[in-house]
């Protein structure tokens, strides 16, 4: 049975895993965990004998708030960009309409690099929640502590200046961190990441 | 089913509760003492900070060790707040010495 009280507090981050996004994405963890939410993305799961979409479905019922950033979808080595973002958004919404319960509380942010960008290639998500973050690690903290504080109303969570520089912090101590645990900082996988983040906060509060 | 524990501040230090229950179930006088206490007695441990802020660890486990990640921590800030006392003592030296 699932917990209504985890599903409050799942947040489902869909981005793309490549190197270039990389900084954007552990800023979204960190920004999700600091704000005392669960991250949860796809990368979670690593069981191959699951289909990846069956996958997806399950983590997004888990998840009351979902995060999409649509910011690459462009054209990409092979000409074509890349579709998976938009589809899992599309799950979510899907999920948010014609589901009944819990699942109707659903909140969804999409994030693109621009304004108005997605108008280009999806024009039908107007009026949903879009922000831009203009590819800055700082604006995405504030974008997801900002959406966060207003759809969960909670005003215990911290400001946005003030875990942009939490997250600098751990930045700065994560290659030694990384050293210690003879760890390369670029193949941190999801769930050890996600671990070493609450693990440092946990240890920075004492 | 593990049971989620809180770990949170208390009038004489620090608690640790039951989900679902308003009274704490043992209370420490350090934080510290009642993460690692409530580590061993469940997974699913919700620690929240100074001010009653939360802490949600994922329900995947990570692949590295808790206890030499933990270590790791300690040892990596303990290293930088040295650094840092070590460059604001510079500092105040060159201040004087201006």
């Amino acid at each position: 049975m699932r917990n209504t009280a985890e599903f409050r507090l799942n947040v489902f981050i869909n981005c793309p895993f490549d190197s270039d996004y990389k900084p954007l994405f552990e800023a979204t963890v960190f920004a999700v965990s600091i704000a005392g939410f669960t991250p949860r993305c796809a990368l979670e799961a690593g069981d191959a004998g699951t289909f990846r979409l069956e996958k997806i479905l399950t983590i997004l019922s888990e998840c009351r708030y979902g995060i999409h950033d649509l910011s690459r979808t462009e054209p990409g080595a092979f000409g074509l960009p890349r579709f998976n973002m938009p589809f899992e958004l599309g799950l979510d919404l899907a999920c948010k309409k014609f589901s009944s319960g819990e699942q109707r509380e659903k909140r969804l942010l999409i994030l693109d690099r621009s304004r108005f960008r997605y108008q280009k290639f999806l024009s039908d998500v107007a009026g949903q929640d879009i922000r831009d973050h203009g590819k800055s690690r700082r604006r995405v903290i504030v974008c997801v502590r900002d959406w966060l504080v207003s759809e969960s109303g909670r005003a215990e969570i911290p400001g946005g200046d003030y875990m942009y520089r939490r997250y600098l912090s751990f930045q700065r101590e994560l290659p030694a961190l990384c050293r210690k645990l003879r760890l390369h900082p670029e193949q941190l996988t999801f769930v050890d990441l996600s671990g070493t983040i609450f693990t440092w906060l946990e240890e920075n509060e004492v | 089913m593990t049971k989620t524990l809180h770990v949170e501040p208390h009038a004489d230090g620090w608690a640790i509760r039951r989900e679902g229950s308003k009274r704490a179930a043992s209370i420490y006088k350090s934080k510290q003492d009642a993460i690692d206490e409530a580590n061993k007695l469940s997974f699913d441990v919700v620690i929240h900070g100074k001010t009653g802020q939360p802490f949600r660890r994922s329900p995947v486990p990570p692949s590295i060790d808790p206890k030499k990640l933990r270590q790791a921590v300690r040892e990596v800030r303990a290293a930088s707040l040295k650094l840092r006392v070590r460059a604001s003592t510079r500092n105040q030296a060159s201040a004087r010495g201006k």
